[in-house]
């Protein structure tokens, strides 16, 4: 367990996994089975950060195919029918919600601001290395990537 | 009765799902507008007669907070119920939030009938 995990009382990866489940359950009507490995690319990755009681930020990749049709449950379309451009859109608010869920549990009690969600596509897996913790989810639709870091030397972080 | 609702939220995916789900909640829309921010429903709200709103909290230009800031400062406005529904769960915005003024609020991740409940019991009580 890290220095900012025996602080928080929590393990970040189970509050990751336990986050994911609920996210995609409600919202997103898919299962996660369980610890999955990255598929294989182009990925649409989105990324959120987040100030205020802590900072940090949370992003969410995802190979194209995946993305595809966690947009179509979403949407409640067919992967054939989804429109290509709101497949971005649903990857991004599933990093926004995602952040919402983790940091109400992160910091009960605390004041955060998330800022709207940044998408891009990435040709490999090359997804950033440098976040605290990171855990790859097998869903039905394929595997899907949460990183989160909190970046505890932002004063007033804690 | 069939009401007219405005749903703002800058995620046009998010705009979709909250119109798919009154749909198949059976509610009796007469008019369902849409506005990327906080901004532009103020534009909307002036323009048309609304009767609920349905927001977002987090939005670019003006989000949802200060776009209730401004309802409750416009004598016309001031009435029209708003739901925020936001991916922010935390009590103190919560709390802040129904204190300006907003009548429901429904947190991220939620199951369509929990948004078709709370919608209901503001329309209730606002006689809608």
């Amino acid at each position: 367990m890290s220095e900012l995990e025996s602080e928080l009382g929590l393990e970040l990866a189970d509050l990751l996994g336990s986050a994911a489940e609920e996210v995609l359950e409600t919202m997103f009507y898919s299962g996660v089975f369980g610890p999955g490995t990255e598929g294989d690319g182009p990925y649409l990755s989105a990324g959120v950060s987040f100030r205020g009681s802590r900072s940090g930020s949370l992003d969410v990749a995802a190979p194209e195919s995946t993305a595809t049709a966690l947009a179509a449950a979403f949407l409640g379309e067919t992967v054939e029918s989804v429109p290509p451009d709101q497949v971005p859109t649903v990857i991004g608010e599933l990093a926004n919600v995602l952040c919402g869920v983790v940091l109400g549990r992160v910091e009960e009690g605390g004041q955060f601001v998330i800022a709207p969600p940044q998408v891009c596509r990435l040709e490999t897996g090359s997804l950033a290395r440098h976040l605290e913790v990171r855990r790859v989810f097998e869903l039905e639709e394929g595997s899907i990537s949460v990183g989160l870091t909190i970046d505890d030397s932002v004063p007033g972080n804690g | 009765m069939a009401f007219s609702v405005l749903i703002v939220d800058d995620c046009p995916a998010m705009q979709t799902v909250i119109r798919r789900i009154l749909g198949i909640s059976g509610f009796d829309l007469e008019a369902c507008y849409f506005a990327a921010d906080g901004s532009e429903a103020l534009s909307m709200l002036r323009r048309h007669t609304v009767d609920l709103v349905i927001s977002d909290v987090n939005m670019p230009k003006l989000d949802g907070e200060a776009m209730l800031r401004c309802l409750a400062e416009d004598e016309k406005l001031r009435k029209v119920p708003v739901v925020m529904v936001s991916s922010d769960g935390t009590r103190s915005r919560v709390d802040r939030l129904v204190g300006m003024g907003a009548k429901g609020y429904i947190v991220k991740p939620f199951q369509p009938a929990a948004l078709r409940a709370e919608l209901e019991r503001v329309l209730e009580e606002a006689n809608v």
